[in-house]
């Protein structure tokens, strides 16, 4: 049978974000993929050698528009590892608090482009409708919605106040009554499970082979949390635990993504009510003292990882980010073939991409 | 964090010499290792029972040439660091041992002009098809 080519980016309605494959298949079925990626590549990093170590903090939070926080967050903790800085124990919780409120946002935002690709519309209404809870408290506590600048080199730049505190619980309060109706669709919904059970599976072997992480990883069942294996911050103050599944099916990953928003909510709640006294922020020196450090977080798809070099002057001789993207990208190739035309949608989706943070 | 047991861990699976190298960074722990024994090193590391991942590989313009770091995640953070002398040097590809490596050789290649020998498919990741003024981390600031 004649082979048909799909291109399929850069430019498309069913991507987000600009890249580009090329697909081939024989009648419904794909047989083969390739990709083509950095469309959106910046040069972020060689940027960074001209920029001073506070002006990187907004650099590096522009490297993403979903997990921007999480950007800051780890590059901050590699300068302060540098300049053997410990930030206050109050800046630490701030920093929590925002980093599980961006994996809340960012699980719903995947659920809702998952929901469409499917054609389930109303999922995609609903979840973005409730994320919009979410990113009113992140703007209430920082200024902005998507770049945060919630953080410095040395803490938080934020403080939360006892008044803001119980504006954010009570909107926290609210959208907790939101998620039993997406517990409900995404376990028992018929037409759900249908488009999204058996598809995409990345098998245990994969994971470990392609160096995926995050919810991807923890859906095939590997325990991999950097909370926990690596614990930052205020995490080693709360108990966490590491949410798996096992299938590493599509349908897996919206179970996990469920699972941890309850527990990033809860996280949140916690923290608020803990917020310790003290200032959120120490002052730090212009000059960062001479070596290298690796840093690593859980961003809302996996390990971020940070390499920073400092020759102790006042910007960094070299910084390298690798996102948690960049793994599942890879192994997304292998994904597709064998998949029919009406799935890739949701393969790709299914997948929780982020080009911006792969291209950087 | 307790990295004790992976420098013990690194020493019976690499050699004395690889674990003698060994020293902290950071949090972390850095190993220097020459080019021909890195494939060796890096496939005691891969049947570690704690092994768990090849995070990325990052190329850092150092005063002899090009360093290539290669960071692992094994229950606690792991660098080899290799020296390549010039920045057009190969060193060997870790594909054929690690698919994970894939990319990530491709944008130090990219970048920094390294060779990966035994790569199956090492062109640009990032940069434009007609990208022609070289690998664009070695170049330098007009004074």
């Amino acid at each position: 049978m004649r082979k048909t080519t799909i291109p399929i980016g850069p430019q498309h309605p069913l991507l987000k974000e600009p890249l580009s494959f090329t697909l081939e298949a024989v009648g419904e079925t794909i047989v083969s993929a390739s990709l083509r990626i950095g469309y959106v590549h910046r040069g972020i990093e060689r940027l960074s050698q001209e920029r001073n170590y506070a002006q990187n903090v907004h650099l590096f939070e522009r490297v993403c528009g979903i997990c921007s926080h999480a950007h800051t967050t780890c590059f901050c903790q590699a300068v302060e590892t540098l300049l053997g800085v410990e930030i206050p124990a109050r800046g630490a919780h701030i920093r929590l608090i925002m980093c599980e409120l961006e994996r809340i946002h960012s699980h719903l935002l995947w659920l809702g482009v998952l929901a469409e690709s499917i054609g389930f519309t109303t999922v995609f209404m609903y979840a973005w409708r409730d994320r919009e809870i979410i990113l009113d408290v992140m703007e209430a506590l920082s200024g902005g919605r998507v770049s945060h600048a919630a953080n410095v080199i040395g803490g938080a730049r934020v403080d939360i106040s006892a008044e803001q505190a119980h504006d954010v619980e009570q909107k926290l309060a609210d959208f907790a009554t939101r998620l039993p109706m997406f517990e409900e669709l995404l376990t028992r919904d018929r037409s759900f499970r249908a488009r999204t059970q058996g598809l995409g599976v990345m098998t245990e072997a994969m994971v470990h082979e392609m160096g995926i992480v995050g919810p991807a990883a923890r859906a095939s069942g590997c325990t991999l949390d950097m909370r926990l294996q690596a614990p930052y911050g205020a995490y080693p103050s709360y108990d966490l635990t590491v949410i798996t599944e096992s299938a590493g099916d599509v349908w897996s990953r919206s179970q996990v993504r469920l699972l941890e928003m309850q527990q990033s909510l809860a996280l949140c709640r916690q923290a608020m009510r803990n917020l310790p006294e003290g200032p959120p922020s120490v002052r730090v020196p212009r000059r960062v003292p001479a070596g290298e450090v690796v840093a690593r977080i859980e961003a809302p798809r996996g390990e971020l990882v940070y390499y920073v070099q400092s020759d102790g002057s006042e910007t960094p001789a070299r910084v390298k980010v690798r996102t948690p993207t960049l793994p599942t990208l890879m192994a997304l190739v292998q994904l597709l073939p064998g998949v029919e035309t009406a799935d890739v949608a949701a393969v790709i989706a299914g997948a929780d991409l982020c080009i911006a943070c792969a291209d950087r | 964090m307790n990295t004790d047991p992976l420098a013990q861990a690194l020493g019976r699976a690499a050699g004395a010499s690889c674990s003698a190298s060994l020293r902290s960074m950071g949090t972390e722990l850095l190993c220097t290792v020459d080019s021909g024994s890195l494939l060796d090193v890096v496939k005691a590391l891969v049947d570690l029972p704690q092994y768990h991942h090849l995070s990325t590989i990052t190329g850092v313009l150092g005063e002899g040439g090009v360093r290539v770091l290669y960071h692992f995640w094994l229950g606690a953070g792991l660098t080899l660091e290799v020296l390549c002398p010039a920045p057009s040097a190969a060193l060997p590809s870790l594909v054929p041992l690690l698919p994970a490596a894939d990319w990530y050789e491709r944008e130090v290649h990219e970048m920094f002009g390294v060779q990966f020998v035994g790569h199956p498919h090492l062109v640009s990741l990032f940069l434009p098809d007609d990208w022609t003024e070289g690998p664009p981390m070695l170049a330098r600031e007009e004074p």
